[in-house]
């Protein structure tokens, strides 16, 4: 469902020929008129430039462009009683062969009953009911090339069972065919000091992806307090890494590499929000057990809305999380240990829906600092404007030298989590048309 | 002359009035339509955005409302969204939101309906078929409008987080249709009127109006609603507006 490429720069040229031409027959068949008899297709292609301020610490460049196209068909029958859906993702990015890649969000049937559904196939799962951190979202792998957010998942094949009824709604997963996470390559930016060897997976499962996982999840809602637990049992989504390298003599040489291991995980996940008036108070809390133990991580926080502040049509919402990993110092790199995010989400309620969130990430226990700013705005009936830029504060520049890195990493400063971001302040432009 | 029994007199009549409305919509069971909402600025700039809108009456007797789902097909960008809403007689109305690009359903806080629904003249109080629980009443006058005999009624939002401070409505004498609402906002000035117009009867029972045009005074900008393919007892039913289900409206 992915196909990697090697990143020689001398290949690089005819990849790209060869997305560009898979995406511009995608676009040439997203025009066609839409079918009759209940089927349709609709589709957007994006054109971003990310544009960061320094070169990157291995000497990448400033200027990342890259375009997506996207598409989804879907056909209905019984009034939608059954259903199939298919979204195929092509990106072609200029300088990142890692992140020029095809997938396929959703190649899905569903059935509706009276009570229950069954879906089957490659599908895209959500859940959760945070902004800022995805704690319990396990179903989905990551598309972690997309966005350093981590919100673009990779579609998971599966067969889910969901009954509705008046106590709830509980759904069963059944699934298999485990996606690798994708990994920024070499010539990509806002990636560690060291580039993942994603072609060289380590799996704790001896069937490794063909592993068979299952996942439960139960949701009920009473009046405005919303509740769902959850547990998963499978390959954990998240890998750890290890130094890659290889044994000359009796002496470990590493190759600048880091290998992912993926480790099989059970994790028992909790979501909560009560709604108040303009207020939305939410949690959401994990305990992950591994082959390095059990650890506990939750994330919580409120959203509050004024609408129509001083009698405009806007709108202003207030979001603040906080996350803590119960890891501590010791958790990957990435992942807010003791984190708070304070945003403000600014919404003109125009014609172009144009809007504006606008934060801080906060670590409470170091100087860093991640500002971030995500911004949107219709332009005319086809086309959308999204503009993103995170600037990042506080944090130690990591050296640039392999050996040096090693060293660095041999006993990482936990107050300098961030530090291999520090070169990477950017701002990203999508324009997106949509057919 | 105390004008006591005569406020009381007046409140009295009003709920008479909105009571007999509201139960002339009696029995629709359910309906769809599709919906062409037309957003127009001062300069006569014009955008048109499509929607579904399936409604499904509450149950008689009980404290809940309709439930209503809408779905878009446009604007492009919001294609395959869709909101869903439980009203309540006496309480605030539940609200979800599905964002499928997120594939994702969002609870919406209630103190926050009197936004405007998609940058539209419409606030998302304007929309649903209003229980009678959720204002109070005061007839006014009689009064001829569009050469239809109508009652004049005010009504005041229940919800303290109402966009408004009043409504005037107007209802034709016969059938109980509105033809008008005069919206004042929290400062009790004009602030938008609604107009009605292509009243068509279904299935013997039911007035349903093609046409609603929503003027703001304030801003001069417009939005005009345009119903088509009214169909009535289709067979929808409470699952068809689970959250669950909200993921796969279309």
């Amino acid at each position: 469902m992915k196909y990697h490429d090697n990143n020689n720069s001398t290949d690089k040229r005819k990849v790209l020929n060869r997305y560009l031409k898979i995406g511009l027959l995608l676009a040439a068949s997203i025009s066609l008129p839409s079918a009759v008899n209940g089927s349709q297709w609709s589709a957007e292609v994006g054109y971003e430039s990310r544009i960061y301020q320094h070169s990157g610490p291995q000497g990448q460049a400033k200027i990342h462009p890259s375009l997506r196209f996207e598409g989804e068909y879907y056909k209905g029958w019984k009034d939608g009683l059954e259903s199939f859906t298919f979204s195929p993702i092509l990106v072609v990015d200029v300088q990142d062969g890692e992140r020029s890649h095809f997938d396929i969000r959703e190649f899905s049937w569903v059935h509706v009953d009276d009570g229950w559904e069954l879906r089957g196939g490659i599908r895209t799962v959500f859940w959760g009911v945070m902004e800022t951190r995805h704690l319990v979202d396990i179903i989905n792998q990551t598309d972690q090339v997309m966005n350093l957010d981590g919100e673009d998942k990779l579609g998971q094949p599966m067969i889910n069972l969901s009954i509705d009824q008046s106590w709830g709604t509980l759904d069963f997963y059944l699934m298999s065919f485990f996606r690798d996470r994708t990994f920024i390559g070499p010539d990509g930016r806002l990636r560690g000091p060291l580039v993942v060897d994603v072609d060289n997976p380590k799996f704790e499962s001896s069937n490794k992806r063909s592993r068979i996982e299952g996942a439960v999840r139960w949701h009920q809602y009473f009046g405005d307090f919303d509740i769902a637990l959850s547990h998963f049992s499978g390959i954990g989504r998240a890998p750890t890494f290890e130094l890659a390298g290889s044994v000359v003599g009796v002496t470990f040489v590493p190759n600048g590499l880091v290998t992912p291991v993926y480790a099989v995980v059970d994790q028992t996940g909790i979501e909560m929000q009560y709604m108040y008036e303009g207020w939305a108070f939410k949690l959401e809390a994990i305990s992950h057990y591994g082959h390095a133990g059990r650890y506990s991580a939750t994330a919580f926080g409120f959203e509050f809305t004024q609408s129509g502040l001083y009698d405009t049509r806007l709108d202003l919402g207030w979001v603040v999380e906080y996350s803590y990993d119960g890891r501590d110092e010791s958790a990957p790199v990435g992942v807010p240990e003791h984190d708070l995010t304070v945003a403000t989400r600014w919404a003109l309620n125009d014609v172009d829906a144009s809007e504006a969130l606008l934060g801080v990430v906060v670590d409470s226990q170091s100087d860093e600092l991640v500002f971030f700013l995500e911004a949107s705005k219709r332009l005319g009936e086809y086309w959308k404007v999204y503009i993103e830029s995170r600037i990042f504060v506080g944090g130690k520049p990591l050296p640039h030298d392999l050996v040096s890195v090693l060293a660095e990493l041999s006993s990482p400063d936990s107050q300098n989590k961030l530090g291999y971001l520090q070169d990477e302040d950017f701002l990203r432009i999508e324009f997106v048309r949509y057919f | 002359m105390s004008s006591a029994p005569l406020l009381a007199d007046a409140q009295q009549r009003g709920l008479q009035i909105a009571t007999e409305a509201d139960k002339r919509n009696d029995g629709f069971v359910d309906n769809r339509a599709n919906l062409a909402m037309t957003l127009r600025n001062k300069k006569g700039k014009s955008n048109t955005r499509l929607l579904r809108v399936r409604t499904l009456e509450g149950l008689k007797g009980s404290a809940n409302g309709d439930k209503s789902l809408m779905i878009f097909d446009s604007p492009r960008d919001q294609k395959g969204s869709a909101l869903l809403t439980y009203s309540y007689k006496t309480k605030p109305d539940d609200q979800w939101i599905y964002l499928p690009a997120a594939k994702r359903v969002k609870r919406i806080a209630s103190r926050n309906k009197s936004g405007p629904f998609v940058g539209s003249e419409f606030a998302y109080e304007d929309f649903n078929f209003p229980e009678v629980e959720k204002y109070g009443y005061k007839y006014l006058r009689d009064e001829e409008y569009l050469g239809r005999d109508c009652y004049v009624v005010e009504r005041d939002p229940v919800d303290k987080y109402s966009g408004y401070r009043r409504q005037h409505v107007w209802l034709d004498k016969t059938e109980y249709r509105i033809w008008k609402i005069d919206f004042y906002d929290r400062k009790n000035s004009l602030l938008k009127t609604l107009k009605v117009s292509d009243y068509e009867l279904y299935l013997g029972a039911f007035w349903r109006a093609s046409t609603q045009l929503m003027n703001n005074h304030q801003t001069g900008k417009s939005t005009e609603l345009r119903f088509t393919d009214f169909e009535f007892k289709t067979g929808l039913k409470e699952i068809d507006f689970s959250v669950n289900r909200l993921k796969r409206a279309r």
